[in-house]
């Protein structure tokens, strides 16, 4: 209604001082059956767009609640929401494509009622009216076609391209924006894009063409793994990972790297993991291993960040960054709740890896913990190498893997191998307590 | 009626769980109890008293001070009113409704709405008008 009509009208207060109220943003972030998601999501959606022009055409002040409203749906830091908002049609980008990547097809399921996919579709008309046509003319032709004019099965691609175009122009070196709003706008962006990831990790559905080709191309990939901003490359490495991890469940057999003419989804999958493994003839779930493990590292190498409170003075004490922990640590677990699928593995779960992945999991959750200490994250994501080591050596058959153990004793002996290794570990992370 | 209502014995049978139909009975009780009270004090029939803000803040789910900020702008209490009513009965994971609980949910919909600014209450009736509701082995389908 008001938010149809225009941006010349304002939000009402009476509807603008409840939705930014934290009780009203939780009820918008509450899960539930589809149709209560679907509805909740794009209530906040339209909300976010019509605060978002009232806040740039000076209708409503921009105060604390506000920002929050913006920050938890758009799942980003109040502060750089408020550099967003200062570019034209960012948060209305980011807005329509949080909404539309990663659950569109959700949507397209033959048991979504027909009255949900109305509105679902009527939202996007609503949202994309406000995403303004691209004009620079280094990008690709079809982002100057207002996405209000794009058919339905387009939509979502034209979404991507339009974020895809939006990050090009955040990346490092490049961009013609000022150095905090490119950190931010990037930061947004990436977040966005570790959403829809996450969302298709969730699901069985298959992941659009444009991720291996656009959006997590190798270029872009190479990009997001050197950006200078610790925060942006974290959670770049973080989707990079969800994705990495996605395109591994559409292999059949083992693959190779070291052949110069990969095709997208590989050079995708190697770009992300890198050149460690290239040599090895590798299953799907040792490629699901590496990437775990390679996360974990990444993180501990960028532990700093999640220490580093909002004036950049390092704090050891306590996490600091939740956002950034929040993402780092459902990263962590869709990839650990992923190595539990044993379809994945010929033969079913070897022996006491079950076990193995429950200690994994409680592992994340201690190393996340509100109130842990540097110290207490890094010794419990620490505790996860050699457990993810056990994992790796007992996976499959497939030799010449970079470990110290004999194809035979990988093939003969690896139920005894994971149960000797298994019970050779310290058991609970509660010992760091 | 006032007193009782406003006694934390009453607030905590509203907000008690139970079967899905005494939650909704209870939240729609709740629900009109919140409206008539902002209507009272907008009203000036009845003094704001810390048992009323009390009332409010624990029915809606917002401390006093928040109440107290809404109170101040007309509207906000009804319409907020009106969310959390709909959030907490078709938010439930277990709703299935019978035909007398959708009745007892449509009749105070169409209450709590006749309270909302006149633009909005207008456009909200005139949506209204386009649904029926059906019941179906106890499954709620709206037709337009």
């Amino acid at each position: 209604m008001c938010i149809e009509r225009g941006d010349s009208i304002p939000l009402p207060s009476y509807i603008f001082i409840p939705f930014t109220h934290p009780r009203v943003t939780r009820c918008i972030l509450e899960k539930g059956d589809i149709a209560a998601l679907v509805t909740r999501r794009c209530v906040g959606a339209l909300i976010v767009n019509k605060l978002a022009a009232d806040i740039k055409s000076g209708l409503v002040p921009v105060n604390d609640a506000e920002l929050a409203y913006l920050s938890a749906i758009l799942h980003s830091e109040s502060r750089d929401v408020r550099l967003c908002l200062t570019q034209p049609g960012i948060v209305e980008l980011v807005n329509v494509a949080s909404l539309v990547l990663g659950h569109v097809h959700s949507l397209k399921a033959s048991d979504v009622p027909l009255d949900l996919r109305e509105m679902f579709q009527q939202t996007l008309e609503i949202l994309s009216q406000a995403v303004p046509p691209q004009e620079n003319s280094n990008i690709h032709p079809d982002q100057t076609i207002s996405l209000s004019n794009i058919s339905d099965d387009k939509f979502e691609p034209a979404v991507a391209s339009r974020l895809h175009g939006f990050l090009k122009i955040c990346l490092s070196g490049t961009s013609p924006l000022a150095k905090e709003v490119r950190r931010s706008c990037l930061r947004m962006s990436l977040k966005t894009l570790w959403l829809s990831g996450n969302a298709y990790h969730r699901t069985s559905d298959p992941l659009p063409p444009y991720f291996p080709l656009m959006l997590a191309s190798p270029e872009m990939i190479h990009h997001f793994q050197t950006e200078q901003d610790p925060v942006a490359r974290l959670t770049g490495h973080c989707f990079g990972a969800l994705i990495s991890n996605k395109l591994v469940d559409t292999l059949k057999s083992p693959v190779s790297f070291s052949t110069y003419d990969l095709d997208a989804k590989l050079a995708c999958i190697s770009a992300i993991l890198g050149r460690s493994h290239h040599e090895d003839l590798l299953t799907p779930h040792h490629l699901r291993i590496i990437n775990f493990r390679k996360v974990v590292s990444l993180i501990l190498g960028e532990i700093d960040t999640l220490f580093t409170n909002s004036e950049g003075m390092p704090v050891d004490t306590v996490l600091q960054d939740m956002l950034l922990a929040d993402t780092a640590k459902l990263t962590l677990h869709s990839l650990a709740d992923h190595l539990r699928d044993s379809v994945f593995i010929p033969g079913g779960i070897p022996s006491g890896w079950s076990q193995l992945l429950l200690e994994i999991c409680s592992d994340i959750k201690y190393a996340f913990d509100l109130h842990r200490s540097k110290h207490e994250t890094v010794n419990a994501l620490d505790q996860l190498q050699p457990k993810l080591e056990i994992l790796l050596h007992t996976a499959g058959s497939t030799a010449h893997l970079s470990n110290n153990l004999a194809p035979t004793e990988i093939q003969s002996g690896r139920s005894l191998q994971a149960d000797l290794m298994f019970n050779s570990m310290p058991k609970s992370p509660s010992r760091l307590t | 009626v006032f007193i009782a209502f406003t006694h934390p014995r009453i607030t905590r049978c509203i907000l008690e769980k139970g079967d899905i139909a005494a939650l909704v009975t209870r939240r729609c009780v709740g629900a009109l109890v919140v409206n008539k009270l902002v209507a009272d004090m907008n009203a000036h029939t009845l003094p704001v008293n810390n048992a009323e803000l009390a009332l409010l803040s624990t029915i809606l789910g917002i401390n006093s001070q928040d109440v107290t900020h809404w109170l101040n702008s007309p509207g906000t209490i009804h319409f907020a009113n009106i969310i959390f009513l709909m959030d907490d009965v078709y938010g439930n994971d277990s709703w299935s409704p019978t035909s007398d609980m959708l009745g007892v949910v449509r009749q105070t919909f169409n209450i709590l709405s006749q309270s909302l600014p006149a633009q909005l209450d207008a456009e909200m009736q005139l949506d209204l008008t386009d649904i029926e509701i059906q019941v179906s082995k106890g499954q709620c389908e709206f037709i337009t």
